[in-house]
């Protein structure tokens, strides 16, 4: 790890063997950025961190309970190590909880990184590379006669290492590159914006270029869009639409949630193994896996917090639930088979041809303001940013606002899964599915 | 005790340097044992304008020396300039029970009684869980002109029941609140019982009628509003990208004289409030609407020069390695003449909104977008106790705002949440106000 306050984890592991009788893990992350910043198409600024935590964690045991106490460390000298043992002490004592075992020494699969993010936020040549992107996207958006109202690009590379006192002893670096853009049309006096948002783990998957003019082409319906329409029957959500309703920003969402170890732990699962997710199912049923060594995806990781080493693991098949997801500590509690954290959220796809999924007068909704469903029960409400009225005929009329409303479990009763498939951060998947009985309702 | 000393790196006329440390304490009690969790952070940022534009370099303090270098590096010898003795001006708000002189055991203690108290509201809770997060917060800023430095405590306790409801869906209900110090914690009988009760409201509760409806918003939902809604139109950043429909209405009357929206990181010690912002501007009051008037952004330094507005104290970042945007701090309508009694009594048929859970930024076209709103039907002036849940606030603000009729004198700032701008630079804020009366809301 290239950082310039770098612990020796092996001397601390030594101190640690050598003076305290107890269970312990050592967490390290570095995480470095480049960002470029730019508003109408001048650069705003340009960012570049490096950020070191190093965590100790202690475990107590005290008749059959575990107690646990984490507290980063800032120094790493014998003396500053003590006060950071009996600080986890205290922390330790006064959390115990069932006993559950450490992950031992095991080895773990690689996931790749890129070398080349690497070197746009490690070298100064990044800066050009960084650059050059940003001068693509202006042009693109001037070819287009589009206003790039502001972009930015970050780039990052995360460094993890996790050492315990089983011997486990992993690491792993990640890197990660994304475009957050707003571009807008202007015409008759109206002005709209689209926004789009895309990351990926490899330069080689990064054209802006594309992502630029496929966001240009969203802006231009989204300029001659209408207002939303009462609408009730068939909903198709395709795009980014679609991997947020899988996989949303801010939570891990209703199809996953249940699966988690943590979760049926805390009795709030709604699932049981071997037993459907949902009532009777209507066409297409739902085959879920998390998979965290999709090559190239950013939440791909080859261990958790713990060290536990991560596994691909199938968490719903054809509406029937098949296995948890869980770290070492709630895999144990619940005696199921620790897995490592979540990886992306693999829907497997139907076989329905894009023409046959939009079949028929139908609403297509392609873009959310944002999708927050209720991770327990599966409702949501959700504004739509654009969305196609589309006739019997084919004939497709844009427009925007309003909202798709209904229930996750529900929906996917009666539901239909493309044969294409799209992969974003954190899914991969159908690029558009079918559901029968949507909801969309007007402002 | 601060590892960083900023007077040691470099600096040019045009370099401002920020030390921040956040030591956080989390304790989680549920009906199946107990979290705590400790973590740390600190390092600095340091600003350089040069050719233009801002160069930021942010790095933790474990990468102290990997800062000073590139600060060497980046700033040429001629330009460097010495450090003058600028008196340090400090300020504290610890709370009025500091939270260090409650020893964990006893914080544990406390917790497991209030996580108990709560779990005795029935028998039907599939969960509950009682967490008390206790933040320090020190920032010190140096410029060549300032030298400050800031001490904070805040502590927020939030109380969520997970319930079936008569459907046998899962439902939750929360309870949040903040203080600055360990006070939080303590819950009166009155707010206990009104829990319990909502809980008992929502069993029966159903999807709304799609429609538009009179409302009476709550304390909670008018600051989403403030927030989501018209805040969001008001940075200045936003402004300057030609974001913002706001800029279009700036000196304009879009709603009754009794509306006005304030955004003040010094209102008095709520979720979002600091002594001084993150480019060393002091905490006071910004009017974004003035008696019905839109008034003035909220801003950071960078597009206020551009936009030439007046700097307010809204520029925050996330952490010392992410960039300082203009974010709001504590957001609420200020208050009004009526009462929020006669407010309800005055609505033949409608609709209460409790709470939500959250809402959308749409700046653009000032679309109201928030969600898994609880709704409480009004008949003849009266709560009825008909429940609706996951419901969607939707519609064009200046619309919502002009129909705006009564604003209640109960003004309350009491949110615990944290901000992002899209889904990313997460900053603390909370937001507030009193009872709205408004005509003509879209739920869906």
């Amino acid at each position: 790890m290239t950082s310039s306050n770098a612990p020796n984890f092996e001397t601390i592991a030594k101190l640690l063997k050598k003076n305290y009788n107890f269970e312990w893990k050592l967490n390290q992350t570095v995480i470095r950025r480049k960002n470029l910043y730019s508003i109408k198409g001048r650069i705003e600024n340009i960012l570049v961190s490096n950020r070191q935590d190093v965590r100790l964690t202690l475990y107590i045991k005290k008749g059959g309970m575990k107690g646990e106490g984490m507290v980063p460390l800032i120094d790493f000298s014998a003396d500053e190590l003590r006060k950071a043992v009996s600080t986890a002490r205290v922390l330790a004592v006064n959390a115990f909880n069932k006993d559950f075992p450490l992950p031992s020494r095991k080895p773990v699969k690689n996931v790749s990184y890129d070398k080349k993010i690497e070197r746009i936020v490690e070298t100064k040549a990044g800066d050009n590379i960084l650059c050059r992107m940003h001068k693509s996207i202006m042009l693109t958006a001037k070819n287009a006669r589009v206003i790039m109202n502001s972009h930015e690009l970050h780039a990052s590379v995360e460094e993890r290492r996790v050492l315990n006192s089983k011997g486990q002893n992993v690491r792993q670096t990640k890197t990660m590159i994304q475009l957050e853009s707003v571009c807008s049309l202007k015409k008759l006096g109206i002005e709209r914006e689209v926004i789009v948002e895309e990351e990926v783990g490899a330069l080689k998957q990064f054209n802006v270029k594309r992502i630029v003019q496929e966001q240009i082409l969203l802006a231009k319906d989204v300029l001659v869009a209408d207002s939303a329409p009462f609408f009730v029957g068939p909903v198709i959500v395709s795009g980014r639409a679609l991997s947020d309703m899988f996989r949303p920003h801010l939570s891990i969402g209703p199809f996953v949630v249940h699966a988690s170890a943590k979760i049926k732990y805390l009795n709030l699962s709604r699932y049981s193994k071997g037993q459907p997710i949902i009532g009777q199912a209507e066409h297409d049923k739902l085959t879920i896996t998390s998979n965290p060594f999709l090559r190239d995806n950013p939440v791909s990781w080859a261990f958790d917090d713990d060290g536990t080493p991560s596994s691909k693991v199938v968490l719903v098949q054809n509406n029937f639930f098949k296995n948890y997801f869980g770290s070492q500590k709630f895999s144990h509690y619940i005696k199921e088979k620790p897995t490592g954290q979540l990886g992306v959220v693999e829907v497997k796809p139907g076989k329905c041809s894009s023409s046959a999924i939009r079949k028929g007068e139908h609403v297509e909704i392609v873009s959310f303001a944002s999708f927050v469903p209720n991770d327990f029960n599966g409702d949501f409400s959700a504004e739509i940013r654009l969305g196609y009225l589309v006739s019997k005929t084919g004939k497709k009329k844009p427009f925007r606002g309003g909202m798709f409303t209904g229930n996750l479990f529900q929906l996917i009763r009666d539901c239909r899964l493309s044969s294409r498939v799209q992969e974003k951060s954190g899914y991969l998947g159908p690029d558009s599915v079918r559901f029968e009985l949507g909801n969309v309702t007007a402002v | 005790m601060q590892q960083v000393n900023l007077t040691d790196f470099s600096r040019s006329r045009n370099t401002t340097l920020l030390y921040t440390h956040n030591k956080d304490t989390d304790i989680i009690v549920d009906d199946k044992g107990i979290e705590i969790m400790t973590n740390a952070d600190s390092g600095v940022k340091a600003r350089v304008m040069k050719d233009g534009f801002w160069h930021d370099f942010g790095g933790s303090t474990l990468q102290r020396d990997w800062l000073k270098k590139k600060l060497a590096e980046f700033i040429p010898k001629k330009e460097l300039v010495q450090y003058n003795n600028i008196g340090m001006k400090t300020f504290k708000q610890l709370g009025r029970i500091h939270p260090d002189t409650i020893k964990l055991q006893d914080k544990v203690k406390d917790l497991k009684k209030l996580q108990a108290r709560i779990k005795s509201l029935s028998d039907d809770f599939l969960n509950v869980r009682v967490r008390l997060a206790v933040e320090q917060e020190e920032k010190e800023f140096l410029s060549g002109e300032k030298h400050l430095r800031q001490e904070l405590n805040l502590c927020t306790l939030i109380v969520v029941a997970f319930f079936s409801d008569s459907n046998d869906e899962m439902r939750y209900h929360y309870l949040a609140r903040f203080m600055p110090g360990y006070e939080a914690i303590q819950l009166t009988n009155k707010e206990v019982n009104d829990f319990k009760n909502m809980i008992m409201k929502l069993k029966n509760g159903r999807k709304i009628t799609p429609g538009k409806y009179t409302c009476i918003m709550s304390n909670q939902l008018t600051g989403l509003l403030a927030h989501e809604s018209f805040g969001h139109g008001m940075e200045s950043d936003t402004i300057l990208k030609d974001r913002a429909m706001a800029k279009q209405f700036l000196g304009k009357k879009l709603a009754k004289d009794f509306v006005s929206i304030i955004d003040s990181p010094s209102y008095s010690w709520s979720h979002g409030s600091y002594f001084f912002d993150d480019e060393g501007h002091l905490a006071e009051p910004t009017y974004l609407m003035k008696n019905g008037i839109v008034n003035h952004p909220i801003t950071e330094a960078f597009s206020a020069k551009k936009l030439g507005y007046t700097a307010s104290p809204n520029s925050r970042a996330e952490s010392y390695d992410h960039k300082i945007y203009a974010r709001m701090t504590n957001t609420y309508f200020d208050a009004g003449p009526h009462k929020p009694e006669d407010m309800i009594k005055s609505v033949k048929d409608g609709f209460y909104l409790h709470q939500s859970s959250g809402g959308m930024e749409d700046p653009k076209s000032w679309g109201i977008q928030i969600q898994g709103i609880t709704a409480e039907r009004i008949k003849n002036g009266r709560l009825t106790g008909e429940m609706f849940f996951e419901v969607g606030m939707t519609g064009f603000l200046p619309d919502l705002l002009g129909n705006i009729c009564m604003v209640g004198n109960d003004l309350k700032v009491e949110g615990v949440g944290r901000c992002g701008k899209g889904h990313k630079e997460w900053v603390r804020v909370s937001e507030g106000g009193p009872h709205l009366l408004v005509d003509e809301v879209t739920l869906a």
